[in-house]
């Protein structure tokens, strides 16, 4: 397993050359960037200074993990606006001509936001419908695309039997699901989850979850890598048991009060452990 | 004879109530709910290629059968048979496989897969509780943690493998990595090319 961290992350005021430092000096072998979230990469940012942000990443001896984005929550492919939809297929394809310039072979989207106002079985349908449509860009650029499970916050795809058959319903190798483990709340296990879509499993997103807290109070229910309640023996053994063998990547909350770049190296530490079974 | 033993001799199945496939596959369940589910299990991967001579017994047996299965054995036939947890018959297995079966273990909740060295590396998940399984003649081909949990062993010609944690209802659960497993002992080859005879 390779070790990544989102450039999300970095501290606020950061440059991109001093983030890319600190996550070599941390000991992280690749970077997840975020498409729309940090000034350095957005709808805006031309080809030619995303080959300027591969060079730098490959001078500091890191490589892309992935190539997630921060503007399914505002632009979803399920959206009733059509406006929206568009902004989002935009933005994917976007994801994948970046993943391309980057060397990288996977992409993260959110798919799916059910609201009251937007029924569960509407967004299903409008999902799988983009998805098919979404998946011949992914495989002529031999980009995967990792549809996350953000259960609770979306609403949507909360087991994995049911994320497993939105994955037939899509039917495509190039479409597969970028897992996180910290994701699954009091839904389930994450374990399970990875046993039962283990070979569809595009790159796997690690953090921790305080389960009892639920979702309907104000504090965040994420926390750093073994402070929460994931069973952490368990998942490592079962990213064994299927055989993935890829990139690990830290997607946490900013916590620090203090030294905020102390939790990238505490992360980066936490994440060795995991890689190592050494629990 | 203890309430234990009255309640042994209830879960046992005769050898005639086995269940025989159409691919040549017999498979002897025990009456208990939990037997036929592992059956069921097993019947659902049928279509897996497997030898005429192998018998994949689910729970506990009578006297009587496990005498015949010995035979079976002995002369050439395989089995695979899946101990039950809850009807254990440890003096049955010294006196006649000359394996030692073990109180059953309650699986702890981060450590939930049997780690399976044969017929390839594997893990699968654990079914609670697991027999740990001892036997000097035979080869140790699982562990729960530390524990060893299946052997195999020779017996005559042939040669019977036990396993400590059910297999069955992972097969009927669709797990994946059961399934190869089951499928590499159905078919007689290691991931090392060589038989997995017993």
């Amino acid at each position: 397993m390779k070790k990544s961290i989102g450039d999300n992350i970095f501290p606020q005021g950061m440059t991109f050359d001093d983030g890319l430092k600190l996550l070599k000096r941390a000991r992280y072998q690749g970077i997840e960037l975020w498409l729309g979230d940090r000034p350095w990469f957005q709808m805006a940012t031309t080809d030619a200074q995303l080959r300027e942000m591969r060079k730098k990443i490959e001078d500091t001896g890191l490589d892309i993990s992935n190539v997630s984005n921060a503007l399914d929550w505002e632009e979803n492919v399920s959206s009733r606006d059509p406006a929206k939809r568009e902004a989002a297929f935009r933005h994917i394809r976007r994801q994948i001509e970046a993943a391309q310039i980057f060397n990288c072979d996977a992409i993260l989207i959110v798919a799916g936001l059910v609201t009251a106002d937007a029924p569960y079985n509407e967004v299903y349908n409008r999902c799988v419908d983009s998805l098919k449509k979404l998946a011949p860009d992914a495989a002529s650029a031999k980009v995967k695309i990792g549809v996350e499970n953000c259960c609770s916050e979306q609403k949507f795809l909360l087991s994995p039997r049911e994320f497993n058959t939105f994955l037939n319903d899509v039917d495509s190798r190039w479409v597969g699901i970028h897992l996180d483990v910290g994701n699954i709340h009091d839904t389930g296990f994450a374990e399970q989850w990875i046993e039962m879509l283990g070979p569809r499993i595009t790159r796997v997103h690690l953090k921790d979850v305080l389960k009892h807290r639920g979702r309907c109070g104000d504090q965040s229910v994420y926390t750093n890598i073994f402070l929460g309640d994931n069973n952490w023996r368990a998942i490592r053994d079962a990213f064994t048991k299927v055989g993935y063998d890829g990139w690990v990547v830290a997607e946490m909350e900013a916590k620090y009060r203090y030294a905020p770049d102390q939790q990238i190296y505490d992360t980066s530490a936490a994440m060795d452990r995991v890689i190592s079974g050494n629990l | 004879m203890t309430r234990r033993q009255v309640l042994q001799q209830a879960l046992c199945v005769p050898l005639t109530a086995s269940f025989y496939s159409s691919s040549g596959l017999r498979i002897l369940a025990a009456p208990d709910c939990l037997s036929q589910e592992s059956a069921a299990g097993f019947r659902s991967v049928l279509t897996l290629r497997c030898p005429r001579n192998l018998i994949v017994v689910c729970g506990a047996v009578d006297y009587t059968s496990a005498l015949r299965l010995r035979d079976h054995a002995l002369h050439g036939g395989r089995i695979l048979w899946e101990l039950s947890p809850h009807a254990p018959q440890p003096r049955l297995f010294q006196d006649k496989f000359g394996v030692t079966l073990n109180e059953p273990l309650a699986a702890s909740h981060d450590r939930l897969f049997i780690r399976y060295c044969w017929p390839h590396a594997t893990l699968t998940r654990s079914f609670s509780p697991v027999v740990p399984v001892h036997c000097p003649a035979g080869e140790i081909v699982a562990h729960y943690g530390a524990v060893p949990v299946a052997i195999k062993r020779r017996i005559g010609r042939g040669g019977i493998v036990f396993l400590g944690s059910m297999l069955g209802p992972n097969l009927r659960a669709e797990e994946r990595e059961a399934r190869a497993l089951a499928a590499a002992i159905f078919s007689g080859t290691t991931s090392a090319g060589t038989s997995t005879a017993a």
